[in-house]
């Protein structure tokens, strides 16, 4: 008895431990990791589960938690998750407005330096590296520290798809040209002003301007986004110079004159579409696919068609000192120090620079959302000719990365074939046929950890006073007249200061 | 052939008889049966009751988890939507009227704060605001005209735009309403608007719609996955579903049943076990819903398992209880067969059977014993009379006695017989047989004696013909005779006194051993003949009986004898009785004078007794007084005898030739010669056969003949008996029952008076005289 029961009791234990052992090899639970992005609000904000994110999950084994940033208020965001003091696993953030920037992050232990992880667990990122050195520079601090897996976009076409575009059909309707100067421009909006059914001729929203500085950059104004420049080894700080007030004189102008929406600060993508397929708005500047692409799907009217303008002159002649222009590798997302799991992490984040995380940010699923036509993959009619009547963009959203920016290397195949209409693939040669982005870039420029908190100190403040401001200026409730005294009350809180440790750091930066 | 019907008819009964216990057994072992399966129902009704109170139980601890999850939830959404009102960047779009332009700057603001909120109350849900007087929606994403939200926010929404502005525009207080936000999925949620400002809402100017993350919803519902089935259902203030985690809708329900809170409500047909949680911030009230089917599924099993258990149980509980009925009544089947019912007893069972049959067993078997205990008495009287009579081997021990139940410690005996002569009185007015009077009487005797006789020794009693005899078995000898002497007359007295009875007694001589018994029985009996001589009522010892072995031989019978004869006038038969004593005594025995004389003294006293003072007394003695010469005595003796009879017959002839009515007494001499065998034959049949009155006929026959008819018809049978007694070997019975007399006793009583022995011993006698051939 004695043994058969012993005997009994190590089967027993042997099960268990099996059973244990082979839980934690097989069935791995999957291992869940927050996600801090905006790419969910960039969707419909009422889809719960994006087809995309469900095949990561799956191929990698993870669970996402995707905590929602809405895209206007990243920056703001990303401070106020620092101070919350928790930080998500995966950060996607350029960290540029981090105080003493990434190299600052990782000191204040905000991300991880992931050197030691990027040999074994991001092959696949370190292979692209290797065949790109120039991307070095962007994913890693001046001491050598990896930080980030960045936005790759390796062909010019990729760069610049965001300006102005209008109403075809209205134009034609109209007899008028398509408008290359801002007096052309006036007169179109005017005119368009008086079919019936329009709102405001021109309407837009925000994060398109802050990206392509269309019309501000008639006057050399800069979008508020990327309001510093150079030019003439000076740095320059746009909405505090002339140009800037007369972008905005002209703006209070047309809003007075009833061509401008004065809702740009609220307005979003989907507004836009909306106005515009109904044909409340007209003009607006936009994105070639998701714009110009969801327009044409969405519109009602048999005639509507939609053309992009070039960036406008005054002249209508001469190129614009700015435009929308993505980097073409861009710093996107990051490891924080308090995931659990920063092997799996970076795994996640890797994914995007081989061939099937390449093909899925860019492509989607196979049979689902693509399929291999003679070796190279094509979107389905579910992407391309949705049966629900959705529109390109919006079904890509789900199933692509590829129409915003994320941590993989964007394939030209996606654009190609996402803008695949005349229209679009004629906005992208119109977009950049008279801009030249890289121009009066800002050169690389790091700033140390006093003078990023102090240039945040400062800026923050800043930038919103500037946004509020130029509300105010636009839509008349304060004077243009007063435009010096904004100068000056940006002055009063800092700008110079702010301006001084640009230049310091750009002039570090040269010296390097 | 009658038996046999008798059987079965007896069967049949016993069969119906046998069913009743059969069947009380049958159906009490069934009784126990049926409580089982009461009990095993009892069981599954309880456990029935049980899952539904755990049911209960369980929904209750997850309504109540539920309700507080989804109180935090909307607690913190109250939070936000006051934080929101007291925010100046957000009531500053409703606190007053603002141009297009202040409109565009304030929402900027808005919508910024509304962010941060939303980071900040992170996956709350969505919220937004409505601005009445702007006909704007200012959300977290954007800020635009209705329509354009309304197309943006609600694609595919099953409430119109419309619908939507008229939601908008109406008052709410917190109010609760589901919202489908997509038709073709069915996805819902649900939404709460505010009028705002809160303070202020009979004129609102805004409205704060907040719609709740489903994700967050069905996560305060995970609790119900432990409750398969369940149906949640958040009820607002009017009682409609807000959302619910089924598509089925709410069954109708009386608001009474919810504000009562029972646990078990019913509608549409199907009950359920309902669990209500009111939203302490009394927004919502939680009611949870189990559908019967559902919580009784695990309960199907058990329902399966019960009948099942109570099917079998009853077939195999059915099938144990006739093989243990019919077990059981085995023995009493067997001890039925063994009895046999009386055919007119009524008997309600088994057991009364049994109980009547065992109980009449038990009165047959007291019955036995008693005859046994007679028997035995009977036995031991018998071999008593044999010891008495000296035909038992005198060889026998002692202990052999004990089978008799005779117990005889001692060496010496004496013998006492009693006859009984008056008892008759004790017995007035009673209907008891003479021979049942006379035991009785013999009884009271020996109850008497032997309580008198303790002292003295054992007594033993044993009845022989009329008489009663008593063994005294004592240790000693001497003054054993004066002991009983004194012991009978002290018994005499108290029973002649009480209860008049009235005795005879003749004791014996002690004698030694057993072999003593019979001749102290013959001593008695002698003694006891003696009172025919001398005096009844008396206790006669056979030692005062003086028989002297020089004396003469003179029996009681012989006297007896003689006296009779005169009487009856008959001087033949007289002379050879007086000549027989005579020759006996004085040729057979040597006499001394003074005995012959005592002898002849002795028979001439006989003589005057007999003649009933006819004779002349002093003439008869004077005669023997004057002569000495045997011879002459002889002579003299014969010619008083001659005298004395001729007298007597002389008298009685007169006495018959007087009366002149022989007629009657021939009659009635004829009809005693042919009919005295008739037992019944009295004096009042006779008189009846004649026609006369009994009285006139006894008179006339006793003058006629000088005696009664009684003694008349007595001596016609004794004669015939003594006939019988000689020439016959019958019995006593049969001769009494020939000669006319009911029984022996009464012959032997009535041979006796008259002859003076009983007609045993005058058999004897015969035999003997037959045998020296006289």
């Amino acid at each position: 008895m004695r043994h058969w029961e012993k005997a009994f009791m190590l089967v027993i234990a042997g099960c268990l431990t099996l059973q244990t052992g082979c839980s934690r090899e097989v069935q791995e639970e999957p291992v869940t990791l927050t996600y801090w992005s905006d790419i969910r609000t960039r969707v419909s904000a009422y889809r719960a589960d994006i087809p995309l994110y469900t095949e990561l999950e799956k191929r990698l084994g993870v669970h996402l938690d995707i905590i929602d940033i809405d895209a206007a208020e990243t920056s703001q965001q990303f401070s106020i998750m620092l101070s919350s003091g928790s930080y998500p696993d995966i950060i996607e953030y350029n960290l540029s407005g981090y105080p003493g920037g990434a190299r600052k992050a990782i000191t204040d232990e905000v991300i991880l330096p992931l050197n030691d992880l990027m040999a074994e667990h991001a092959p696949n990122l370190s292979a692209q590296l290797a065949a790109h050195p120039a991307w070095e520079r962007e994913v890693r601090t001046e001491d050598g520290l990896y930080y980030t897996f960045p936005m790759i976009r390796n062909n010019p076409k990729l760069c610049t798809y965001i300006g102005p575009a209008l109403r075809k059909d209205w134009l034609e309707k109209l007899q008028l040209e398509v408008p290359k100067s801002i007096a052309e421009w006036e007169n179109v909006l005017l005119k368009f002003k008086e079919i019936p059914g329009v709102e405001y001729p021109f309407a837009y929203e925000e994060s398109v301007m802050k990206a392509s500085s269309a019309f501000m950059s008639a006057y050399g104004a800069k979008g508020v986004q990327e309001a510093f420049y150079y030019e003439d080894g000076k740095v320059h700080f746009s909405p505090a110079e002339a140009s800037c007030r007369q972008f905005w004189t002209l703006w209070n102008r047309w809003y007075s004159m009833g061509l401008l929406a004065p809702d740009f600060a609220t307005s979003s993508h989907e507004v836009i579409t909306e106005k515009i397929s109904t044909g409340k708005v007209g003009a607006t500047i936009c994105r070639a696919g998701g714009g110009i692409g969801t327009y044409l799907q969405k519109a009602k009217e048999k005639s509507f068609d939609f053309v992009a303008a070039p960036y406008p002159t005054l002249d209508g002649q001469s190129h614009v000192k700015f435009s929308h222009n993505m980097p073409e590798c861009a710093p996107f997302a990051s490891v924080s120090t308090h995931c659990r799991n920063p092997e799996k992490a970076v795994e996640v984040l890797d994914y995007g620079y081989g061939e099937d995380g390449i093909l899925l940010y860019n492509f989607g699923i196979e049979n689902e959302s693509f399929v291999f036509e003679n070796g190279k993959p094509i979107y389905t009619d579910m992407v391309r000719q949705n049966p629900e009547g959705k529109s390109m963009s919006e079904i890509l959203n789900l199933y692509v990365r590829s129409t915003h920016s994320g941590p993989f290397i964007q394939n030209i195949g996606y654009m190609e074939q996402y803008m695949y209409r005349p229209q679009q693939q004629e906005a992208l040669e119109v977009w950049t046929s008279n801009t030249d982005g890289t121009k009066y870039k800002m050169p690389q420029y790091t700033l140390t950890s006093e003078e990023q908190s102090r240039y945040n100190e400062i800026m923050i403040p800043v930038f919103e006073y500037i946004r509020t401001q130029e509300l105010q200026f636009v839509l008349g409730k304060r004077p243009l007249s007063e435009f010096q005294e904004y100068v000056t009350e940006l002055y009063s809180m800092g700008l110079g200061d702010a301006v001084k440790i640009v230049e310091q750091a750009v002039r570090r930066a040269e010296g390097m | 052939m009658q038996k046999g019907c008798d059987g079965n008819k007896m069967k049949h009964k016993a069969f119906l008889k046998k069913q009743k216990a059969f069947t009380v057994w049958f159906v009490s072992y069934a009784v126990i049966l049926a409580q089982t399966m009461l009990a095993a129902a009892g069981i599954y009704w309880a456990v029935v009751h049980a899952v539904e109170e755990a049911v209960t139980r369980t929904n209750n601890g997850i309504m109540l988890q539920l309700r507080n999850g989804m109180d935090d939830y909307l607690g913190t959404m109250q939070k936000l939507l006051v934080e929101l009102d007291l925010e100046t960047d957000i009531n500053r779009l409703y606190k007053r009227p603002l141009t297009k332009e202040e409109l565009a700057i304030e929402s900027m603001s808005a919508m910024t704060k509304l962010n941060n909120s939303r980071y900040v109350y992170r996956s709350i849900g969505n919220f937004y605001i409505y601005l009445k007087d702007y006909d704007y929606i200012i959300y977290t994403n954007f800020c635009a005209d209705t329509e354009t939200a309304y197309r943006i926010l609600y694609p595919n929404a099953r409430w119109s735009y419309d619908e939507w502005m008229e939601y908008l525009n109406q008052k709410h207080q917190r109010n609760y309403r589901s919202l489908i936000l997509n038709k073709e999925q069915n996805r819902a949620t649900m939404a709460m608007a505010q009028s705002l400002p809160i303070d202020n809402i009979s004129s609102p100017k805004a409205t704060f719609v907040f719609q709740a993350d489903t994700q967050m919803l069905r996560s305060y519902m995970e609790g119900l996955e432990q409750s398969e089935g369940s149906m949640v259902y958040y009820l607002n203030g009017n009682q409609q579903p807000v959302f619910s985690n089924t598509d089925i809708p709410l069954p109708e329900l009386e608001p009474s049943e919810l504000a009562e809170r029972r646990t078990t409500v019913r509608s549409g047909g199907e009950k359920y076990i309902m669990s209500v949680a009111d939203s302490a911030l009394g927004d919502l009230k939680y009611v949870s819903l189990v559908p019967k089917k559902v919580y009784n599924k695990p309960l199907s099993t058990l329902r399966y398992i019960t009948i099942g258990i109570l099917i079998l149980a009853f077939v195999s509980g059915t099938l144990l209880i006739s093989y243990f009925v019919k077990r059981n009544y085995k023995p009493l089947k067997e001890l039925m067969e063994l009895t046999e019912a009386e055919g007119d007893e009524k008997h309600t069972n088994e057991f009364d059977l049994l109980h009547s049959s065992i109980s009449r067993t038990v009165k047959e078997k007291k019955k036995l014993e008693n005859s046994l205990e007679k028997q035995k008495h009977y036995i031991k009287n018998n071999f008593l009379e044999r010891l008495l009579h000296g035909r038992v081997n005198s060889d026998l021990q002692p202990d052999s006695l004990f089978a008799y139940d005779i117990d005889f410690q001692y060496d010496h005996f004496v013998v006492v017989v009693f006859y009984l002569e008056e008892f008759e009185d004790l017995f007035e007015g009673s209907e008891m047989a003479t021979e049942a009077q006379m035991d009785l009487a013999f009884l009271m005797i020996q109850n008497v004696m032997e309580e008198l006789s303790e002292e003295a020794g054992d007594m033993e009693f044993a009845r022989t013909d009329d008489l009663l005899v008593g063994i005294l078995n004592c240790e000693e000898a001497d003054g054993q005779i004066e002991q009983m002497t004194a012991i009978l007359e002290k018994a005499y007295g108290i029973l002649e006194e009480n209860i008049y009875i009235r005795f005879t007694a003749g004791v014996s001589r002690v004698h030694r051993a057993l072999a003593g018994l019979s001749p102290a029985y013959q001593e008695a009996s002698e003694a006891l003949d003696r009172k025919f001589v001398q005096e009844k009522d008396a206790i006669i010892c056979y030692d005062d009986l003086h028989y002297d072995r020089s004396g003469f031989d003179y029996s009681i019978e012989d006297e007896q004898l003689l006296m009779n004869q005169i009487k009856l006038g008959d001087y033949i038969q007289a002379k050879i009785v007086a000549d027989r004593v005579l020759d006996t005594n004085l040729q057979e025995r040597s006499l001394k004078p003074g005995a012959a004389r005592l002898l002849l003294l002795s028979i001439v006293n006989t003589v005057i007794r007999a003649s009933d003072g006819q004779l002349d007394e002093l003439a008869a003695i004077d005669l023997f007084s004057s002569t000495n010469d045997i011879h002459h005595y002889r002579e003299k003796l014969n010619a008083l005898l001659l005298a004395t009879c001729k007298q007597v017959a002389e008298d009685r002839q007169k006495q018959r030739e007087q009366s002149g009515a022989n007629r009657i007494s021939n009659t009635v001499k004829e009809y005693i010669s042919r009919n005295y065998s008739d037992a019944n034959l009295n004096l009042n049949v006779l008189a009846g056969e004649m026609g006369i009155t009994s009285s006139y006929l006894s008179g006339a026959f006793r003058l006629q003949t000088g005696e009664t008819l009684l003694h008349y018809l007595n001596k016609i049978r004794i004669d015939e008996a003594k006939q019988l007694l000689t020439e016959t070997e019958w019995n006593l019975q049969k001769i009494a029952k020939r000669v006319g007399y009911i029984d022996s006793h009464a012959l032997i009583r009535s041979f006796k008076k008259q002859v003076g022995i009983t007609p045993g011993k005058y058999r004897d006698m015969k035999q003997v005289i037959n045998r020296n051939g006289e």
